[in-house]
């Protein structure tokens, strides 16, 4: 069992921490702090403890709870988790006690070697037992519970026995872990490869292990078949969240209650007022659903 | 195919294009499979050019985009990534410029990772200049210096700062150089700076590096000296 249990601000009302905002964010911690209650950082951001960036957010700290969003575990890979990259994940926690600590269903890592991306898994029973064993060792060698975040995807495997929320339901199940559900990813793998209906999608998914939802924007490109070009949306959290993928928030909302939820912006940076009125405009959602 | 294969062959397409072993497990067309294989790299390779790009922006600009994405490439199949955080990424980046034209390169590309790992490191107190004045004159030649511990040297036969601080080209790059690198700036400094910082450096006493400055300057005013990089904050302490 795990040792430590998340908190919960009381202000669920999050945004991802990026250092074109950080000054803007420690000048008016105070007037920002009645409007949102917690930041997310990516956790290697932070690795390097006697940085300037790594006091900025131990001041930020200070009014506001912290999530800890890892890209490097390489959770799919077949070969074993890297420790030494753990440990450091382990000396940040320690330092920055975070509410929830997270990281995602995909790979980046080939034997030694890491490609530093979120590479997509077959959803088969081989690659269910490889995340599930290193999800397992990485909740028992920090001693807390993670989430593990949905991917978006730009293909899809011949290889797959269950579909995307089954999988997720087995890890869950399996590991003890929770979902943290980023309903722009659901909108963009259903585009992209044609196999699931985002409703379908979450009406799947068991309703206890939501405990984080990330919205964001993204792109949208085209590919071609070698007859004629379709349309593939990239996930690049360089815009306002459209219409669609709130509507799947709106969705999973009504599934599975307040949980915290976070803007992700990080690429061609608005001002932060923007960032708080997307937060602003998920708390309207959420309070007309619980009108 | 196993997921360790899987993974290997996704791996071998994304860097060698001509593998195609991958292809066989994705549930789309020849054409539209690596369309799609196309985005990841894509994105992979841009990731880790954007990480050379903001440590090594000057020599970017001396070697022109084309030159120095096409390096980018060659540069992770030499030295792939071995860490899950990308801020990690790059520090071999001096090394692999080793014999590339021109031959400063490598020493540019190494003042540029020395400023940007400076960063990283934090700066220590303020020097204790008021207990540093009671110490008595007889005790001041065993004193051991400690510099600042974001601060870095670099000692090169080419005009590296001329180049770093133009930003661009230079006719007489064969001029050496040296320079005293911090998170806030770079120094150009002298001949007799770079080997006092130097001796410090060692952990040398004070009386020992005396000597080594008047073997090439007798006039050498090392009092002077310590006031100065005591002032701009490069020696942080003292033993």
């Amino acid at each position: 069992m795990f040792l430590h249990k998340a908190s919960i601000p009381a202000n669920i009302a999050g945004i991802g921490l990026r250092s074109p905002h950080i000054f803007h964010i420690l000048k008016n911690s105070k007037k920002i702090s009645k409007k949102i209650g917690w930041f997310e950082v990516h956790s290697e951001n932070y690795y390097a403890s006697e940085s300037a960036g790594f006091q900025n957010l131990l001041e930020i700290r200070k009014d506001f709870s912290i999530s800890l969003h890892s890209v490097g575990n390489s959770l799919g890979s077949a070969s074993s988790l890297d420790l030494s990259h753990l440990q450091k994940l382990k000396n940040l926690v320690e330092k920055i006690d975070p509410f929830l600590i997270s990281d995602h269903i995909s790979w980046g890592r080939i034997n030694k070697n890491h490609l530093n991306d979120l590479l997509p898994l077959p959803y088969n029973k081989e690659a269910l037992e490889a995340i599930c064993r290193n999800i397992s060792q990485m909740q028992d060698f920090l001693k807390r519970e993670i989430l593990i975040e949905n991917p978006s995807a730009y293909l899809a495997f011949k290889e797959q026995k269950m579909d995307e929320a089954e999988f997720i339901n087995a890890v869950t199940k399996k590991t003890g872990c929770g979902l943290l559900l980023d309903v722009n990813n659901i909108f963009v793998s259903s585009q992209n490869c044609a196999q699931f209906d985002p409703q379908s999608y979450l009406k799947k998914l068991d309703k206890k292990i939501v405990k984080e939802i990330h919205l964001a924007g993204h792109f949208q490109s085209k590919i071609s078949d070698g007859k004629k070009y379709k349309k593939i949306l990239i996930d690049t959290h360089n815009d306002l969240v459209c219409d669609e993928v709130w509507e799947i928030y709106k969705m999973a909302a009504r599934e599975f209650g307040k949980a915290p939820f976070l803007i992700e912006w990080d690429q061609d940076f608005p001002e932060f007022e923007v960032l708080l009125a997307e937060a602003k405009k998920a708390e309207l959602i959420l309070q007309k659903i619980k009108a | 195919m196993n997921l360790k294969n899987l993974q290997k062959n996704f791996s071998n397409h994304i860097l060698t294009k001509a593998d195609k072993k991958i292809l066989s497990q994705v549930s789309h067309s020849t054409h539209e499979a690596l369309e799609r294989l196309n985005i990841y790299r894509n994105n992979i390779l841009g990731n880790f050019e954007s990480v050379l790009n903001s440590i090594f922006p000057i020599t970017k600009k001396i070697l022109g985009v084309e030159k120095f994405e096409e390096l980018s490439q060659k540069y992770y199949h030499k030295f792939p990534s071995k860490s899950g955080n990308l801020n990690e990424y790059g520090k071999d980046f001096p090394k692999f410029l080793k014999n590339q034209e021109p031959l400063y390169l490598k020493d540019l590309a190494q003042l540029e990772l020395l400023h940007h790992q400076a960063f990283f490191v934090k700066k220590t107190k303020e020097f204790d200049l008021k207990s540093f004045k009671k110490i008595l004159p007889e005790n001041l030649t065993n004193l051991i210096f400690i510099l600042d511990p974001a601060t870095s040297l670099l000692d090169s036969k080419f005009a590296i700062f001329s180049i770093w601080k133009s930003e661009k080209k230079i006719r007489n790059h064969t001029k050496s150089q040296s320079m005293l690198i911090c998170a806030d700036k770079i120094l150009k400094i002298n001949e007799e700076e770079y080997l006092f910082l130097t001796e410090i450096k060692k952990r040398k006493k004070l009386y020992e590096i005396y000597k080594t400055l008047c073997k090439k300057n007798k006039k050498i005013n090392i009092g002077k000296l310590i006031n100065h990089f005591i002032t701009n904050g490069v020696i942080s302490d003292w033993n």
